[in-house]
């Protein structure tokens, strides 16, 4: 039992902050634990939580993207022009579509990650502004709007109740618990990402495996870039700013270490979601919605500062004893 | 001598290089370019991204990166905005009170990376949705205005009729950083921090108390910044900053500051100012899109960092 809580500490906590958060929520307004609710916030957070899964294993690698907010536009605009073409009969194709999209724009990344030398974030900081200046400059700015079709039923589609959307972020959760703790190249972004150097030595290859992470998110940002046009039915360039830092912060308020090695997919879903049950509270609250990024700034140094601490007090106790 | 010059301030000569190659082109290519008001606003375009980039510069030489600069001018002019425009303190007052936010605000920066030692562009990814907020959060998510009074001398004044006085603001602050960065112990200290922080550990220099300083030092500068931003479009915004964040790290990084830290020199991070000031200025004389901008000065980014790996090799 101790073991348990020392290892999964963080995710309970966050439990406990989201079911805390829901029982005052609830005093104020009941509507917050009705089943209806519930599977809206889920819903609501499907798209997001799919694609932070993506970031969190970029950031476990010890980089970060912040070119995210791009790809999913060129993803959402290519699909959704696809879908356009025509109407919306092909869904499967359209989502292969957007996420090989994704994945070579995500390769591209690593590629220049890799082979550079240079942090992540800079590299990433160049792709972000051509994608997202490439996607205005092609479509001139303009929306595309009135999908119709099978297509964009794909996200919304309930199955025993719960849209497929959220289906389809559970089973993005389960591919990459897979990935990460069952396959070599899982233990690799976890070994790369704790010491490139050590890694190195012992013959693991740098860039495949930052190659592999980077595809990975760029497959899903491209993922959630088609069922975000199934979802609204309408893609317009402008999608997507702001959201790397949203990912950002679901991965590390859930554990995740920015650098690097250490990763916790629990971790991520819960950070998302208490990002969205915050939201949703706020709104259920009638709080106007310019609280909603001081809300989520405030826990954002919460996190990171409670862990520095707790790392300084765990230092100061080992040289004391 | 001239070999030891030459030496240190390649990367400047590079891009000032650039820079007047650039210049004639579009003097060329455009025939609005070269006129007294263009080129005038040309340089006071550079000032409030050549500010940001002086923090940005000198956060990136300690080995971090001050994401929050950006979310903290913003939220500047929306403090001034709001004690004149609102509160009707005088000018000199709300000048004074939003300096020691602001001071306050880098502190609070400072305290998170320097002695709770949180990687830099963790906590400062924080305390920008948390300036963000609040700036949303006083102002109501609409444009604050001010009256039209002398405040206008931080962004609309022009000496001699055709003068922009912001540009003197950028000239003071610029020699300050550089005799902060160049010249000062405390300046060769973060450099050395930013290169190597054992090292400096063990040379007995306080990490915790020079990393705190390159903070305050970049909240001081996003002030500066946001005077200008207030004084010119006479209104404070909680966003108004956002989009020149980016443009500082492009610019840091053209002048060779690596944000591994350690490297680059804070006259050339501002040659890269005059770099990327250009580009979207002359762009926007011979017409181009604004969306070809963004691709330009990415694509830029990229290559420069491409061409500095292959010729480290």
């Amino acid at each position: 039992m101790k073991n348990i809580l020392k290892s999964k500490g963080r995710e309970l906590l966050l439990a406990a902050v989201i079911l805390i958060i829901g029982i005052i929520v609830t005093t104020i307004t009941p509507a917050f634990f009705s089943v209806i609710n519930i599977t809206s916030i889920l819903y609501g957070n499907a798209i997001m939580g799919i694609m932070a899964i993506g970031m969190m294993m970029v950031i476990t690698t010890a980089n970060v993207d912040i070119s995210v907010g791009s790809i999913f536009a060129v993803c959402n605009m290519i699909c959704a022009a696809f879908v356009k073409a025509t109407g919306g009969t092909q869904s499967v194709l359209a989502i292969i579509i957007a996420m090989a999209v994704g994945c070579c724009l995500g390769l591209f990344n690593g590629l220049l990650v890799a082979k550079l030398n240079i942090p992540a974030i800079v590299v990433t900081l160049g792709s972000m502004n051509i994608m997202r200046g490439a996607i205005y400059y092609l479509t001139d700015g303009a929306w595309i709007d009135g999908l119709t079709g099978p297509f964009v039923k794909v996200a919304s589609r309930r199955i025993l109740g719960v849209q497929e959307a959220v289906w389809i972020w559970v089973a993005v959760i389960i591919i990459t618990y897979f990935i990460l703790y069952r396959t070599r190249v899982g233990r690799n972004v976890l070994a790369v990402g704790g010491n490139v150097e050590a890694a190195t030595r012992v013959g693991i290859s740098k860039t495949k495996t930052y190659l592999f992470a980077f595809g990975y998110l760029g497959a899903l940002v491209g993922l959630g870039g088609a069922l975000s046009a199934a979802k609204l039915k309408i893609a317009q360039p402008s999608n997507g700013i702001g959201y790397e830092m949203q990912l950002i912060a679901a991965a590390v308020i859930g554990g995740t270490e920015f650098s690097g090695g250490v990763a916790s997919i629990a971790g991520t879903v819960l950070g998302v979601l208490l990002l969205g049950v915050i939201d949703n509270a706020l709104v259920l609250a009638k709080v106007p919605v310019y609280w909603q990024d001081l809300a989520t700034g405030i826990i954002i140094v919460l996190a990171v500062a409670s862990d520095a601490l707790k790392f300084i007090i765990s230092q100061n106790r080992r040289r004391a004893g | 001598m001239n070999r030891k010059t030459d030496f240190r301030y390649k990367n400047e000569l590079v891009l000032l290089g650039v820079f007047l190659v650039l210049f004639i082109i579009f003097s060329i290519a455009s025939k609005h370019f070269l006129s007294l008001t263009n080129v005038m606003s040309l340089f006071s375009q550079m000032v409030e991204l050549g500010l940001l980039t002086l923090g940005m510069a000198a956060s990136m030489i300690s080995g971090g990166m001050d994401l929050s600069l950006g979310a903290l001018t913003s939220f500047c002019t929306v403090m001034l905005s709001v004690f004149i425009g609102k509160l009707f303190l005088p000018e000199g007052a709300a000048f004074f009170i939003v300096l020691a936010i602001a001071i306050l605000f880098g502190c609070f920066n400072g305290f998170l990376v320097g002695y709770l030692n949180i990687q830099s562009m963790l906590a400062t990814l924080g305390t920008q949705s948390l300036f963000k907020g609040l700036g949303l959060v006083i102002s109501n998510g609409v444009t604050v205005g001010i009256p039209n009074t002398q405040f206008a001398v931080f962004g609309r004044v022009k000496l001699w009729g055709f003068f922009p006085f912001q540009i003197i603001l950028l000239v003071i602050a610029a020699v300050i950083a550089i005799i902060i960065f160049n010249r000062t112990m405390i300046g060769r200290r973060i450099y050395l921090i930013g290169s190597n922080p054992t090292v400096a550990k063990f040379a007995g220099i306080n990490i915790k108390k020079n990393i705190f300083f390159t903070y305050v030092f970049s909240a001081c500068m996003g002030f500066i910044a946001s005077l200008v931003f207030t004084s010119k479009i006479s209104a404070g915004r909680s966003d108004v900053a956002d989009p020149l964040l980016l443009k500082a790290v492009c610019a840091s990084v053209f002048g060779g500051v690596s944000s591994l830290g350690g490297i680059g020199n804070i006259s050339a991070a501002l040659c890269g100012v005059a770099v990327i000031t250009i580009i979207s200025n002359g762009l926007d004389m011979i017409n181009a899109s604004s969306y070809l901008q963004q691709v330009v000065i990415g694509g830029l980014l990229l290559i420069v960092l491409a061409f500095r790996h292959a010729r480290k090799k």
